[in-house]
């Protein structure tokens, strides 16, 4: 059990899962966009969420990390219920950057730190651990020298690694990241790919929405595809995903849901999954 | 022109002190949370605070402060919901708030002149009373507003982060959405309920021209509200004006000289950028132009045609071809 202090909240459904969900319906202005999903992640796994725009990737981390509730079905995070889970200090989540700048501003380090938030105690100063993890963070993620400087000044790729780098921050054990690398320039993404290789090296589990793997490519093990809000496939990384030669313009439709082009996955997409269909 | 030695002018200025100190530190998350014009709705709606207070004979402040924060949890609830219909919904309470506390007012016996006081502050009429619940307020306001700073900057800088943090968004959104009730009523005196926005936000405005940190943003414009409030005070001293409208127009004056630096310092900034390399969406790995190709693409070339969602691409060495401008994309 490595639920450390989780006490006896709720029998977790494997001794190792990180995240579950089961049967996770979820309708989003009445619109179904979750229907019936299982999922489960276990500890030291690297799984990368991938599907087309509006097939339910971000529906789904956002409801594993209990931010959208459940028509229907579970989730589990470290073996409790979401609703009663309280270790939150165990996650790191980097969401899809939003248009970050208007408001107030705020400097790389204090939107870094509120990673910290999570392990520190309210009305304390920050200790010493937690300026080191900040500054590890921020390091980690190439922007030592903007440190200083208004988040609103930096490049869309550099705000993307702000968020990363606050997730970082609170030193997780599972690392939820939505679409880390959209907008980010390749030397970042390889970058990236090595903090992300550290942290697998570390044990830590990863949970990873992407359009594309990138760097990220030969460190994942397991993909789930996601259409139309059901899981599609969830196994190893089929070569489909992979980059076709000819494919070398901005102008992406090879998976758009009625192109010519549409990579085929094989029969996996079309046949039901084990236990991964509702009912 | 001892001024100064009246007792008056010391309870004005130590209201204006303490407004002037409590009021930005709450409206730096306000416009943090694009809600600049919050504390001028709630100040609409403490009118009928006020008239209630009239009309019972109690404390016109205490009532302010109850229907104050009633509407400010009430805006918070809606803005929760994220009611499309929330904006709507804000201006029905504002208006009816104003207008409600103007009706109350008039069959409280009281007229317009009474209203007048808390509609642009009185601060010279300030009671000794009034000044004890307004300190401690405003104690209140800025302990938690500077106390609790990283918890609030992170629930409003991010508040779907925050929630995955394990903190308390809802309820310290009520938080920031009380004091900022309280702040209004405690300003009530010094500015009115009418201008308390702008001592509210205008501050925090002029401090982010200047600041490049949230908590240098809350510290400045801590100090400017207070420099305005109390400068406010003292000219209206010395010349006849009103000190409400004297304390805004400061402040808007500091808000005035600041942004052309603010302006030239960002141009600065910008300046100093080292150049990044830009990646030419164009300029692909294999690029084929329309005149290296010794004709176009057409129905008459003999390239095999496969059309291609909404053009055509032609077969060409192994690859197709889709005319785009002067060059051909590979599909």
């Amino acid at each position: 059990m490595l639920t450390k202090g989780s006490g006896a909240v709720s029998t977790p459904s494997t001794p190792t899962a990180v995240l579950a969900m089961r049967g996770g319906c979820v309708e989003l202005g009445g619109r179904p966009v979750l229907r019936g999903v299982d999922l489960t992640v276990t500890e030291r796994e690297l799984v990368a969420i991938l599907g087309a725009n509006g097939s339910g990737k971000s529906t789904l981390v956002r409801a594993l990390l209990g931010l959208l509730t459940l028509q229907r079905g579970e989730v589990e995070l470290f073996g409790s219920p979401v609703g009663r889970f309280r270790q939150w200090r165990r996650i790191g989540y980097v969401p899809q950057r939003t248009s970050a700048g208007a408001g107030v501003p705020a400097s790389v380090r204090e939107v870094v730190a509120t990673g910290r938030l999570a392990a520190r105690p309210p009305l304390r100063p920050m200790r010493s651990s937690d300026r080191e993890h900040v500054r590890a963070a921020i390091e980690a993620v190439g922007l030592t020298d903007r440190a200083r400087d208004s988040v609103a000044s930096l490049s869309g790729g550099q705000q993307q690694r702000v968020l990363i780098a606050r997730a970082l921050a609170g030193d997780p054990d599972l690392l939820v990241l939505d679409e880390p690398t959209a907008g980010v320039d390749l030397t970042h993404q390889e970058a990236l790919a090595e903090v992300v290789g550290r942290l697998v090296d570390r044990g830590r589990t990863i949970v990873l929405v992407a359009h594309d793997m990138g760097p990220l490519e030969p460190l994942i093990a397991r993909t789930v595809v996601m259409r139309d809000g059901r899981v599609a496939y969830d196994g190893p990384p089929l070569p489909a995903f992979q980059h076709t030669p000819h494919h070398h313009h901005p102008h992406d439709d090879s998976r758009r849901p009625d192109s010519p082009h549409r990579v085929e996955l094989g029969t996996p997409i079309d046949r039901p999954i084990e236990g991964g269909r509702p009912r | 022109m001892n001024l100064l030695a009246y007792d008056f002018v010391q309870r004005a200025l130590l209201a204006a002190f303490v407004t002037g100190l409590a009021a930005p530190a709450v409206g730096t998350y306000l416009v943090q949370r694009r809600q600049a014009l919050m504390g001028d709705g709630i100040g609409h709606v403490a009118v009928t605070g006020v008239a209630v207070g009239l009309f019972t004979g109690s404390s016109p402040t205490i009532a302010a402060v109850v229907v104050a924060v009633l509407a400010a949890v009430l805006i918070e609830i809606v803005r929760d919901r994220g009611a499309a219909s929330g904006d709507v919904a804000l201006a029905l309470l504002f208006y009816g708030g104003i207008a409600g506390g103007v009706l109350i007012t008039g069959l409280a016996g009281q007229n317009v002149a009474t209203l007048n006081t808390y509609l642009f502050g009185s601060i010279t009429t300030v009671a000794v009373g009034d000044l004890w619940v307004t300190s401690a307020l405003a104690v209140v306001v800025v302990a938690c507003a500077v106390g609790l700073a990283p918890r609030l900057f992170a629930v409003t800088q991010d508040p779907e982060f925050a929630r995955v943090a394990g903190l308390r968004v809802r309820a310290y959104g009520l938080l920031v959405a009380v004091l900022a009730a309280v702040t209004v009523t405690v300003a009530m005196r010094t500015v009115g309920l009418l201008l308390v926005s702008a001592l509210m936000v205008v501050p925090v405005a002029t401090a982010q021209q200047l600041t490049r940190t949230f908590r240098d943003t809350l510290l400045v414009a801590m100090v400017l509200g207070t420099a305005a409030s109390v400068g406010g005070v003292l000219v209206s001293t010395t010349v006849d004006v009103a000190p409400g409208a004297t304390i805004v127009l400061l402040a808007l004056a500091g808000f005035a000289l600041a942004f052309p630096v603010g302006a030239w310092a960002r141009r600065q900034r910008r300046r100093a950028e080292p150049f990044q390399p830009v990646a030419d969406p164009f300029d692909l790995a294999d690029p084929h132009t329309v005149e290296e190709h010794d004709h176009l693409h057409g129905p008459e070339c003999g390239h095999p045609a496969v059309l291609h969602d909404d053009h055509v691409d032609y077969i060409h060495d192994g690859h197709r071809h889709a005319p785009h401008g002067a060059h051909y994309d590979e599909h």
